[in-house]
């Protein structure tokens, strides 16, 4: 709903009451007004009033329900009686912005049609406008002749009504408006301007689709004379497009209707120069021959009184200057006085423009005038400043100093977190690409971070400055900046500073024992990550009386890049157990694994099961596991993942070989994954691969298996079986298991396996696939609210009998087992000595289909419960499966 | 160049006129189409203010939603006035 207008008072209203008709305007109160529509004595003010108000709402928008459009509709049909031909006109917008519906239209036609051969040339004008708007095609052909005439009337403003209808029927019926050319093509030769433009649209668009005919087109009106300034700056965008798909200039030859862009920079009507001028920017491979005509009609813009032409040169030279900064240097001068154009949109866009064709010399007069604009612009238009400042520095690298100031001017001022990261991301740069502006830049960031809130730019620039710092001239001036970090900061950036503190005394023997007097210091921190990189540092740099080696190691690590993935490191660090043997960091893995993984253990205890699947909610597919699988290429083209189960145990504890499964449910696939380890430290498996027998899985086929290739000691690894069924299709079945693998003797001393193995077999455990797996368990905040809005249509009820249960909660544990959803709010627990329960279930079915569940237990005899069954999906066939799926569990 | 829009102003007496256009448009075609058509209306009845356009704001409607067409057929508009 709109929004009541602020009534402020001024001076020169004071004796007037300040009048808004839109002053607390509100749909209801404007549609009562409507009644005004049936007054046997029309007030044609009034009307034109509420029609207006009842526009505002719509253009505002606010809309109309069904009723209410009827009824508005009706009453403005009444208003055709009326003589005032402001009435009138209003009444055309309202019908034409209502769109009534087919029933509807029937009463307005005749209407319409008879304004359509009015002798008053405004009724004929929108009448066509409307009656075009809301005809359908059968009407169309009865009107077709009067709009051809309307098309060449007399009156431009019939005639312009008739070519915009055509505009808009093109869309909806192109085999009427394609029979109206001859027509068209005389209203494009037409002396009124406004016809001439619509019509050279609409002719235009009826032959979009054949070059040639567009290509004529275009040859024809270049020739002739088009009065229109409207169809002049159509006919440049034409050509434009004409000279784009020209194979003409491949060949290197004259650009064809060059002569006539051109021509229109000499055009009396600004908009036209405009458009030529950008036509011509734009063409492709354009010269700087051509070019140049172009570029002298935007610079005498530059200079015009009027921001609007100002504002469009300067918006056009700011990308020829990307692609064509030569050609634009003319305008520098002009440029430059527009820095302190109080628009500031083109002040912008001047500098910025300046910034990519400036030459050397003029690179400090520049600065100059920047200092004082940048305090008057907002944050998004400084980033753009300083990103075009980077790039002229790496043009004029000789011009660092100057440009380095103004950096680290604006740096001190104030600013939000990109602006600063975009002024230090560029003091960077140059600090990388220009050597001999590493030593102010160094300094400037050195001062930043002096007064700097932005952790992540501290920490930023002490890594740099741990990097650069060092090869600097003097490095020691910049340890008073680094160590003032660890005095007055917060942990993180006290540690990043530790860090960067060691890296100038790994590389500064000379700086080396001021370092550790600092790095002691250090110890007393108290973060334990500053204390524990003091600690590190200082072993590591206490380490120069060893061999040299041990340098270059040391700088390696503080250098170097850290390559082992953390999940890696995290995983063997939790399975070393401490013995006389040190961990040992180079024995982690460098290979990413991102699925979770049973862990065993070699010990005496116990470990822990798996979780149980009725234990917490899964809401969604694990996506570490749709990450691995779609690396795979063999299960890549299986589509999206829909499910993936809990791991279900093939093996019992404390065997030889630990297996489990994870069941991964697509649409048309499964795919077992068995997570192996191997707990025997004496042997090493290799070609591990199971052996399914789906014998008693008929709807399944095997379709491709993955063998693990070596399995070594307590070390889990992976192998693959994927199943087809058929979509859509609740396939089920047992699955018998066989580890194959060939086995090889280990030597415990040296830790070698044997070259030659033996072929050996495990049995596993079966493993099932049951409707269960087809549903993912996703809960719902608010089960009655998704119950209620749920089509009703979809629900299925129905009764069972479970039989002797050893108690109420055992049987709601079990048919929740079976149907494999989420129970909400907290209904899956059953009070002791209950006699009756509710239980609320809800889930995502294969295919998306969202599954809500309404359990009724009730204690039907001794020990013998009964069942109501109540589900809601999206989907009635899903809810029917449901049920077949209890019936049948 | 990335796809963006800019907005141009016009400010007559107590008439302000925020119009947004496409990159590729042409802005001396937007502003002149928009705006210009108005204030000359109100020049007509002798008064450049807010009062006199609202007044009026039938008249204004419907040049804008004729006038939709005419700018329609070759430009992308938006508008809002006040």
């Amino acid at each position: 709903m709109a929004q009541p207008l602020v009534v402020k008072k001024d001076d020169d209203l004071d004796e007037e009451e300040y009048y808004s008709p839109f002053l607390g305007i509100e749909k209801g109160a404007v549609l009562q007004e409507a009644r005004v529509f049936h007054d046997p004595q029309l007030d044609a003010r009034r009307c034109c009033q509420v029609i207006t108000k009842l526009l505002y709402l719509l253009n505002q928008g606010d809309t109309f329900t069904k009723v209410e459009a009827t009824e508005v509709f009706f009453a403005t049909t009444k208003l055709f009686q009326s003589k005032d031909a402001g009435l009138r006109r209003m009444v055309y917008l309202m019908i034409k912005e209502l769109s009534p519906s087919a029933d509807e239209v029937i009463i307005v036609t005749s209407s319409l049609m008879k304004d359509m051969n009015s002798k008053t040339d405004m009724y004929r004008a929108n009448a066509i406008r409307v009656l075009c708007r809301i005809i359908d095609s059968t009407l169309l052909t009865q009107i077709e002749r009067y709009l051809k005439q309307a098309i060449v009337d007399k009156n431009p403003v019939v005639a312009s009504a008739a070519l915009v209808s055509g505009i808009y029927l093109l869309q909806t019926s192109p085999e009427v408006v394609k029979r109206w050319s001859n027509e068209v093509q005389e209203a494009v030769q037409s002396r009124a301007a406004l016809v001439q433009f619509h019509a050279l649209a609409l002719l235009h668009q009826i032959r979009q689709n054949d070059r040639l005919a567009v290509s004529k087109l275009v040859t024809s009106l270049t020739r002739g004379s088009v009065r229109s300034p409207l169809a002049q700056c159509l006919l440049i965008r034409y050509t434009s497009q004409v000279i784009r798909e020209s194979s003409m200039n491949s060949q290197g030859g004259d650009r064809p209707f060059f002569d006539f862009l051109e021509s229109c920079l000499r055009n009396k009507a600004e908009m036209v120069i405009l458009e030529a001028a950008r036509a011509i920017t734009e063409l492709n491979g354009v010269t700087s021959r051509e070019l140049t005509p172009a570029i002298t009609v935007l610079q005498l813009f530059l200079s015009s009184s009027k921001p609007v032409l100002r504002f469009a040169a300067v918006r056009t030279l700011n990308k020829v200057a990307s692609t064509h900064p030569l050609a634009v240097t003319n305008c520098n001068i002009d440029m430059e006085s527009l820095i302190s154009d109080q628009n500031r949109s083109i002040a912008t866009l001047a500098i910025t423009t300046l910034l990519k064709t400036g030459n050397e010399s003029s690179v400090d007069r520049l600065m100059k005038q920047m200092t004082n604009f940048m305090s008057d612009i907002a944050d998004e238009f400084k980033i753009v400043v300083v990103e075009a400042i980077r790039s002229l520095c790496l043009k004029f690298p000789l011009k660092y100093r100057s440009l380095m100031n103004f950096l680290s001017n604006i740096l001190r001022e104030e600013g939000g977190f990109e602006y600063k990261k975009a002024i230090v991301d560029s003091i960077i740069i140059l600090i990388r690409d220009i050597p001999d502006a590493k030593e102010s830049g160094l300094f400037h960031l050195c001062e930043f971070i002096e007064d700097c809130e932005f952790t992540y730019m501290s920490t930023q620039i002490l890594h740099f400055l741990g990097n650069e710092g060092p090869k600097t001239s003097d490095p020691s001036k910049y340890i008073r900046y680094i160590y003032n970090r660890v005095i007055l900061e917060n942990a993180t950036v006290r540690a990043s500073a530790v860090s960067t503190l060691a890296k100038f005394g790994a590389l500064v023997d000379s700086l080396k024992p001021r370092i550790f007097v600092l790095l002691r210091r250090c110890l007393f921190d108290g973060d334990d990550e500053v204390r524990d990189r003091a600690t590190l540092y200082l072993k590591l740099l206490g380490g120069e009386a060893t061999v040299g080696e041990t340098e270059k190691d040391v700088n390696e690590f503080l250098f170097g890049s850290f390559d082992i993935p953390l999940v890696n490191l995290e995983t063997s660090l939790q399975n070393y157990e401490p013995s006389e043997a040190p961990f040992d960091i180079s024995s982690v893995s460098l290979e990413t694994k991102s699925q979770p993984l049973a862990e065993k253990k070699t010990t005496g205890k116990k470990p822990t099961g798996p979780a149980s699947a009725l234990s917490g909610p899964v809401p969604t597919v694990d996506a570490s596991y749709e990450k691995l699988l779609s690396s795979i290429p063999e299960f890549a083209g299986f589509g999206k993942l829909f499910k993936s189960s809990a791991p279900v145990e093939l093996t019992e504890a404390e065997t030889e070989y630990s297996v489990n499964v994870v069941k991964h449910i697509y649409d048309g696939h499964v795919v077992l994954q068995y997570n192996c380890t191997n707990t025997i430290p004496e042997q090493l498996l290799e070609e591990v691969v199971v052996f399914v027998d789906a014998s008693e899985a008929d709807e399944f086929s095997e379709v491709a298996t993955k063998s693990l290739r070596s399995l070594p000691y307590d070390s889990p690894g992976q192998t693959f079986v994927a199943f087809e069924k058929l979509e859509g299709v609740l396939a089920t079945g047992k699955f018998s298991n066989i580890l194959k693998f060939i086995v090889k003797e280990v030597d415990p001393s040296t830790g070698e396996a044997d070259d030659d193995g033996v072929e050996d077999e495990y049995q596993l455990e079966d493993l099932e696939i049951t409707s269960a797996d087809y549903m993912l368990k996703v809960g719902v905040s608010n089960f009655r609210n998704a119950w209620e809005s749920m089509d009703p249509e979809s629900e299925r009820v129905d009764e069972y009998g479970l039989g002797a249960r050893e108690s109420l909660a055992e049987a709601v544990s079990a048919v929740i087992g079976i149907l494999g959803m989420q129970p909400c709010e907290g209904t899956d627990v059953v009070p002791s000595n209950s006699r009756s329960h509710t239980c609320l279930l809800s889930g995502v079915f294969i295919g998306n289909v969202k599954v809500l569940v309404r359990l009724s237990f009730g204690l039907s005899g001794p020990k013998e419960v009964a069942m109501k069954l109540a589900v809601r999906s999206d989907d009635p066939e899903i809810s029917d499966k449901i049920h077949e799926i209890v019936a049948n569990g | 160049w990335p796809y963006a829009y800019f907005v141009i102003y016009k400010f007559v007496q107590e008439l302000h006129f925020c119009i947004t256009a496409g990159d590729g448009d042409n802005e001396v075609i937007i502003l002149q189409g928009s705006s210009d058509s108005v204030v000359q209306f109100t020049v007509l009845l002798g008064d450049v203010e807010k009062t006199a356009a609202l007044k009026n704001l039938d008249m204004i409607l419907l040049s804008y939603m004729v006038g939709k067409y005419f700018l329609w057929s070759m430009l992308r508009l938006h508008h809002r006035f006040f």
